[in-house]
């Protein structure tokens, strides 16, 4: 068995940024059983040491109240890793040392790493680390972890041959002051839980060492708290005074280790900045003037009115090339008009090459986004954004990810990891699609432009305005319906503005990739296959074979569906056919249509589908607009789809949002048909 | 540093920016009271406010910046210190 070190710490400690030095790129991203909260397994680089790493997820404290702590506690007890690494952050030692207290409690074997010392350094504060750690009990590591200071020393420390020895054999001095009252490492003869009760509780029942198992626990000084040891959560009461316990013991420790550069409530740099960044008037402007350049970068064709592309349009259009490079390449090699030409240009290449069109768009997106969130202001974006949010039941941090939805929802949803409260998270994944993406827009382009030419921005405003409104219905009934009760005011700490490190910036982006292109593999390369097979077979004069799409499966199933449509007010076929390829990409909807009503040779041009055309088919200027409710509301794309798969880490939950939302459409389109007819409209 | 006088019992939603304030009772419970907790701001707590508007309120604790919306200020019943001795800082334990 390798040994495990876990990771642990507040969040902004620099916990990441320890992992990935101590890991590299050999990290392995999944999800804790069960839940969506991510957990990050890494091999130590040879240097510092041979084990398996586990990155817990970053919080305040372990009481079992939220997810991730749950998840961290019990992580501890039952997996019992050999040594648990304490990330505290520096120039935050006080508020730090609340988690380190309640870690140590546990008895775990464990080391705390100071971190940012070099940040403290600046800010003129001393913090006397051999002291530290003898009034903690508990081996105590300085590290810059930036600048991979200190991190060989730590993990020898970490890694020395059974820790607990060590700090044995220095009992006399460093570690190990309070022998006689709080005890030490039990001896083999000893019995594990007499000697916890011997040396490691109190007439009320109360510890400092829970679990029993360890042979060599740490020598923590702090005091007895109460546990919870049957299952039984503690009472409040209880659990008031282990705070209060916890906070006079670090006070006191603080109060002789620590001397702060700076005194408290004194404006520091950040604090400057801080004043003008969240200031109640300016702060949104500003916040939106920032998310407007991200856009900017990303979608615009006319980047700072200089005439060329945008960053984004620019990398996406090479990524084009290279799709149909690929496409061509592959077209030289078989043979045009069999199935297996259509399976893979007509199929796999033109699905899968349609969702890496959007990659260098997400990366630039995520660019920025990773940017934002490591100078720190992220958290600031939520506050500002906070009040205004919750109005609908949101909290500040959904603002992002849905105004990114307005884009695309894959990247969007992918915003919403840097959410800490898990129903937070789900709820906003939920509501995400029903923000406008920018793949919609073509079928309110050109059903607008066909029957609304005069108003044909304001059709195009009111889809957009009715995709928020649903969105916002929405969240506001999952919060009475589902997440009852669970309004989760704003406490959201304001880390200092930091210059941004190019190194995690890039691992973050690497992942990214990683993440998307492994999806691109898997679930889109199977639903490409399906539809393609659908769209492309049927029964036609020779039996079963390929037949052109207006025979294939999918008319057939175009036709089946087309009575589910009539009270839409387009109940034929083709629309049918055209909403079912929209579930690949949305843009695929007009360019089915295009091929149904064979305009032109492309087929896809949007502008060839006229007024004429489509009433033709059956669209009258009343059903238009019904039909383009339904694209903006029914089911989210392929893409979008497996996002929401994997982020909510829930099949119940995709198909949850994918069912009402289709429902929801339906309705919508109903009410604007059927109302609209009522008024005499037609 | 003795408190100089309570000026009057308010919670910390009425607190102004540059004000400095001590947590004399908290009335979230639960989930809400354990966050609170965990972040320090706990009975008996010093809180240097930094920052204070409709938006919510930015709250020096312990060294750290706290962001925190008014449903949260309105729970934490505070009491201010005197003005004078606030602003002279740095008699802080």
């Amino acid at each position: 068995m390798p040994r495990s070190y876990a990771l642990i710490g507040n969040p902004n400690a620099g916990k990441t940024t320890l992992f990935n030095e101590l890991t590299g790129t050999s990290q392995h991203v999944g999800n804790w059983p069960g839940v969506t909260v991510e957990k990050k397994v890494g091999h130590l680089h040879g240097k510092y040491g041979e084990a398996e790493i586990i990155d817990l997820p970053g919080i305040y404290s372990l009481s079992p109240h939220s997810i991730e702590e749950r998840v961290s506690r019990s992580f501890i007890i039952d997996e019992k890793p050999d040594v648990v690494i304490d990330i505290v952050e520096a120039t935050n030692i006080e508020r730090n040392l609340f988690l380190t207290t309640q870690i140590a409690e546990l008895g775990v074997p464990m080391v705390v790493a100071i971190n940012m010392m070099d940040e403290a350094e600046r800010e003129g504060d001393i913090i006397d680390i051999d002291e530290l750690s003898l009034q903690l009990g508990l081996p105590v590591m300085p590290i810059t972890a930036v600048k991979g200071e200190g991190v060989i020393e730590l993990m020898e420390v970490v890694g020395a041959s059974g820790l607990m020895d060590l700090v044995e054999e220095e009992a006399s001095h460093l570690y190990h002051d309070g022998e006689d009252e709080h005890g030490h490492g039990f001896h083999d003869s000893e019995d594990p839980d007499e000697h916890r009760r011997d040396h490691h509780s109190d007439a009320e029942g109360r510890t400092n060492a829970l679990i029993a198992e360890y042979k060599y626990h740490n020598h923590y000084k702090g005091p007895m708290v109460f546990q919870s040891t049957d299952g039984q959560p503690l009472t409040e009461k209880q659990e008031t005074e282990n705070a209060e316990a916890r906070y006079a013991f670090i006070a006191q420790v603080v109060s002789s280790c620590v001397v702060k550069g700076h005194a408290a409530g004194e404006q520091n740099s950040s604090d400057k900045l801080d004043r003008v960044l969240t200031h109640p008037a300016l702060g949104i402007p500003i916040f939106l003037a920032v998310m407007w350049f991200m856009f900017h970068c990303t979608f615009s064709e006319d980047f700072l009115w200089l005439g060329i592309p945008s960053p984004g349009v620019w990398l996406q259009g090479l990524m084009e090339q290279l799709v149909a490079w690929v496409s061509t390449g592959a077209q030289a090699v078989f043979v045009d008009g069999t199935w297996a030409y259509g399976l893979v240009i007509d199929g796999v290449i033109a699905g899968v090459g349609a969702v890496l069109s959007f990659l260098p768009q997400i990366c630039v997106l995520f660019f920025f986004l990773t940017l934002l969130e490591d100078v720190g202001y992220m958290s600031r974006a939520a506050f500002i954004m906070d009040r205004l949010l919750r109005v609908f039941g949101l909290s500040g941090k959904s603002f992002l990810p849905m105004l990114m939805g307005f884009g695309c929802s894959v990247p969007a949803m992918m915003a919403c990891r840097t959410m800490e409260n898990e129903n937070d998270r789900k709820l906003t994944l939920f509501l995400v699609p029903f923000m406008s993406c920018g793949a919609r827009a073509p079928i309110f382009l050109v059903m607008a432009g066909a029957f609304f030419p005069e108003h044909a921005d304001w059709v195009m405003f009111g889809m957009y305005f009715a995709g928020i409104l649903v969105a916002v219905l929405t969240g506001l009934l999952l919060k009475k319906l589902v997440f009852k009760g669970e309004t989760t005011p704003l406490i959201i700490e304001l880390p200092k503005y930091r210059a941004p490190r190019f190194k995690s910036l890039g691992l973050a982006l690497w992942k990214t990739v990683k993440d998307y292109v492994s999806r691109a593999g898997t679930i889109i390369f199977v639903m490409s296959i399906v539809i393609w097979f659908f769209s492309s077979f049927g029964m036609g004069e020779g039996g079963f074979g390929m037949v052109g799409m207006e025979e294939s499966l999918l008319a057939v199933a175009g036709t089946a569906l087309a009575p589910f449509f009539s009270p839409l007010g387009f109940g034929f076929w083709t629309a049918a056919v055209a909403l079912i390829t929209g579930f690949v990409a949305k843009e695929a909807v007009i360019g089915t249509m295009g091929v149904l009503y064979k305009v032109g040779e492309e087929g896809a041009e949007g502008g060839a589908l006229s007024q004429g055309v489509l009433a033709q088919a059956g669209f009258t200027p009343l059903s238009s607009l019904s039909f383009m409710v339904f694209s903006l509301l029914y089911l989210p794309c392929m893409a979008a789809f497996a996002t929401l798969r994997r982020e909510s880490n829930s099949w119940k939950w995709t198909f949850a949002q994918a069912g009402y939302s289709v429902a929801v459409a339906w309705v919508m389109a109903f009410i604007v048909y059927q109302g609209g007819a009522l008024l005499g409209l037609a | 540093m003795t408190y100089l006088g309570v000026i009057s019992n308010m919670t910390l939603a009425s607190a102004r920016t540059g004000g400095v304030y001590t947590i004399t009772a908290c009335s979230a419970t639960g989930k809400a009271r354990a966050r609170l907790d965990s972040l320090g701001l706990v009975v008996g707590q010093r809180v240097h406010v930094m920052s204070s508007s409709f938006a919510g309120l930015i709250l020096d604790i312990k060294g750290s910046r706290l962001a925190v919306c008014k449903d949260v200020a309105k729970q934490l019943t505070v009491m201010q210190l005197q003005k004078d001795v606030a602003e002279a800082g740095g008699v802080d334990a």
